[in-house]
Parts: C-alpha cells; structure tokens; sequence
C-alpha cells in the first residue's frame, strides 16, 4: 500500500513538473499592465462621477441657486463630508485590490465620520432631520442609489480586471462605498436639505445601502 | 530580508522581460513551499491528501494569471502569501462541500441503508454490532440512529442536539471506518 502510494505520489507530482515546464514557457507573455491598479482606479472615478452628476443632473435636477448657495456653510459641509467618504473609499478599494494589504477600514473612515459627527453637533441651523418634506429621505436615498449605479458597474469591472482581491465580500463593501460616496458627493448639487442630521442618516445610510449591495455582488463576481 | 523575498521578486522581474529559466526555478521552489504548507493543513483538518497536489497546482495557476499584478514597489511574500491563502480557503470549502453532498442522500437511501436482501447478511449483525462498539461514542449515536433506528438525518440531528451537517459528516465517517474495521475482521 506504502508503495503504491509513493508511486501516485511520484505521478501526481510529475504533473504538477509538467504544469510549471508550461507556465515557465508563457514567460514574456500575458496582459502587461502598462497603468498601474492606482492610476485605472483614479480614471474610473473620474469617470464614475461624471455619471453621477449626469444622472442627478437627469432626475433631481440642480439646486436652485446653487452657485450663490456654493459658499454657504451647509452645501461646503456638505461637499467636503462626501468628498471624505470617497476618499476612504478609494483607500480601502486600492487595499482590497492588492493581496497582502491590510484592510483598515477604521482608520480610513474616521476622518469623513469625526467630520460629520462635528457637523451635527455643532449645527445651529434648527433644520429637520427629515429634510423640507416628509420624502425628502427617501428621495433622497433614491436618487443616490440610481447615481451610484454607474460607478458601481464600472469600478467592479475596475477591481475585476486590474485588481486581485483575496476577500472578494471585502473588496465588493468597499467598491461600493466609494461608488456610493461619489453618488452622494454628485448628489450635494441637487440636495436642498441643509441639515447635517440629514447628511448623516439618509446620505450614510444610502453609502451603506450600496456597500451591502458591493458586498454581495463582490462575492460572486470578485471571486477567481 | 527573508533571501527568497530577494530571489523570487528577481525573478518575477526577470520573467517579464521573457526570462525563462529563473522564473520556472521560482515556480519550482514556490511549489515546494505551498506543498508543504498545504499537506500540513490537509493532516490538521481531515482532508485527503489525495487532493493536497490540485490544490498546489491552483495556486500555481493563480499567481501565474496575476502576476502582473503585483509591482515591484510592494514586497512579494506578502502577496504570495495572501493569494496562497485564498486558493486553500477556497479549496477546502470546496472539498468540504463535495465531502457533504456525497454524505446527501435522499430519506429512502437512508432508511435503506442497511437493509439487506442477502439473508445470510442477517448473521452478521451481530459482528456489525460488535464493529459499531468499536466506534467512538458520538458517531456510534449517530450510526445506531441512523442505520438501526431508521431516522432521517433530520430527526438523528434532533434527538442527539446536533446540526444536520455534523450527523451527515459524522456518518460518512463513521462508515469509513467500519467499512476498515469490517476488512481487518474479514481478512483475520
């Protein structure tokens, strides 16, 4: 039995001789990766807010007055509590991208949460945290989740091809938080709810809507 | 630094200006390490060693189809060591999965798994009884409740506060077994 075992070993193992005699000859070949998985991430986030905006643009249409209203303390609040959620995206999608690399997904959000837990302490505004109208969450948790979409489909392709994901669940949660973050961000030109209690329930829970969706495409999609 | 960190990023380096023959000198030592490591983690959860090669040959695959992901500002045993990781995790649900879906009888095969329409097994009752003491307490529950008793997986999960899964695995073990302790009687 000790001998035959030896002997399957010994095949087993001849084929495995035989597999590496043929990847050793694909050397030179394969896809050479001409931009780093840095630099596709950032082309694809430019691109991916683009089509946010035009998809605000399309169904809630800009604020009124929004360029007398762009320095105001609410809509820059606003703008940079969004900007800070892409941000931790974006680092937390070029870690899961790269095996080996620790997720720190504390560390990363901290900046965009402190901004706006200080944002709803601090605010003196009076404004509801249900916004101007009782759909006004709802809405807004809508429009968000439609302007997420095309930067959700094009960054999973993103991580797909260029990225190597070793928790593929991981790698879709954070996809989906920076796609969810740049259709919030988009979503600041079109949001005439000046409460930061309103950006922290209805856009925050809209990002976590769509990193649960990452999440759950991420497992079938990212795995290889 | 660890001197294969300095030889193997040389020679992922190497390959991609077409180096042939430190690239397969690489995939060579590299699959002498996951060996190992996956035979030792095959003994540690139960699972054939049969296999153990197919799962060096995956990562083998993996890391040729991904190689030029990785870039040389990174370390690279870092990186090996995550996708080495994955493939095994993957690998073992896997054979987990088939282990159980094996173990998946319908509730007719079950209950008739021990019947018999040869009478002269009938004789040997007595000596599976003897083999099914033999067995270590939990799965004796298990083979006595499921082959003598008639239940269905379901209901042995039940009555012995269990999940489904663990009777169904702790059966196809149990099985092994007595199917080896059945040669040895035979054969003395």
């Amino acid at each position: 039995m000790t001998e035959n075992r030896a002997d399957e070993q010994t095949l087993v193992q001849a084929r495995t001789d035989a597999l590496i005699a043929e990847l050793a000859g694909q050397a030179g070949g394969g896809d050479a990766a001409e931009w780093s998985f840095a630099s596709v991430l950032w082309a694809g986030v430019a691109l991916s807010l683009t089509a946010s905006l035009l998809v605000v643009g399309l169904t809630a249409g800009p604020r009124p007055n929004l360029s007398s209203l762009a320095l105001e303390w609410a809509v820059q609040f606003k703008a940079a509590a969004m900007a800070s959620t892409v941000g931790a995206g974006i680092a937390l999608t070029r870690a899961a991208a790269i095996p080996g690399t620790q997720l720190r997904p504390f560390i990363c959000l901290s900046p965009a949460v402190v901004l706006i837990l200080c944002g709803v302490i601090f605010d003196r505004s009076g404004l509801s945290v249900t916004g101007v109208r009782f759909q006004s969450g709802p809405f807004c948790v809508g429009v968000v989740l439609l302007a997420s979409s095309p930067p959700l489909a094009l960054l999973l392709r993103v991580m797909t091809k260029r990225g190597t994901p070793t928790q593929p669940a991981a790698a879709g949660a954070a996809v989906g938080l920076l796609a969810g973050s740049l259709g919030a961000l988009a979503y600041v030109v079109a949001c005439v709810n000046d409460a930061a209690g309103f950006v922290a329930v209805w856009y925050g829970g809209a990002i976590l809507l769509v990193a649960a969706l990452g999440a759950a495409l991420g497992r079938k999609i990212l795995a290889w | 630094m660890d001197s294969r960190e300095i030889r193997w990023s040389q020679a992922l380096r190497l390959e991609r200006q077409g180096e042939r023959e430190s690239y397969e000198s690489f995939l060579k030592d590299f699959a002498d390490s996951v060996r190992r490591i996956v035979k030792m983690r095959f003994r540690l959860l139960n699972l054939s060693p049969a296999d153990a090669e197919d799962v060096v040959q995956e990562v083998l695959i993996a890391v040729h189809s991904k190689r030029r992901h990785w870039t040389d500002d990174r370390p690279l045993l870092p990186w090996l060591n995550a996708v080495t990781r994955y493939k095994l995790i993957d690998a073992v649900r896997r054979l987990r999965r088939d282990a159980l879906r094996r173990c998946d009888l319908t509730d007719y095969e079950w209950a008739n798994l021990f019947a018999a329409d040869d009478p002269a097994l009938h004789r040997d009752a007595c000596d599976v009884d003897r083999l099914i003491d033999q067995l270590p307490t939990g799965q004796q529950s298990v083979v006595r409740a499921l082959g003598v008793d008639g239940d269905t997986p379901k209901e042995a999960a039940v009555r012995l506060g269990i999940s489904e899964g663990a009777v169904r695995v702790a059966f196809h073990r149990s099985l092994k077994r007595l199917a080896a302790m059945r040669r040895r009687f035979v054969d003395d």
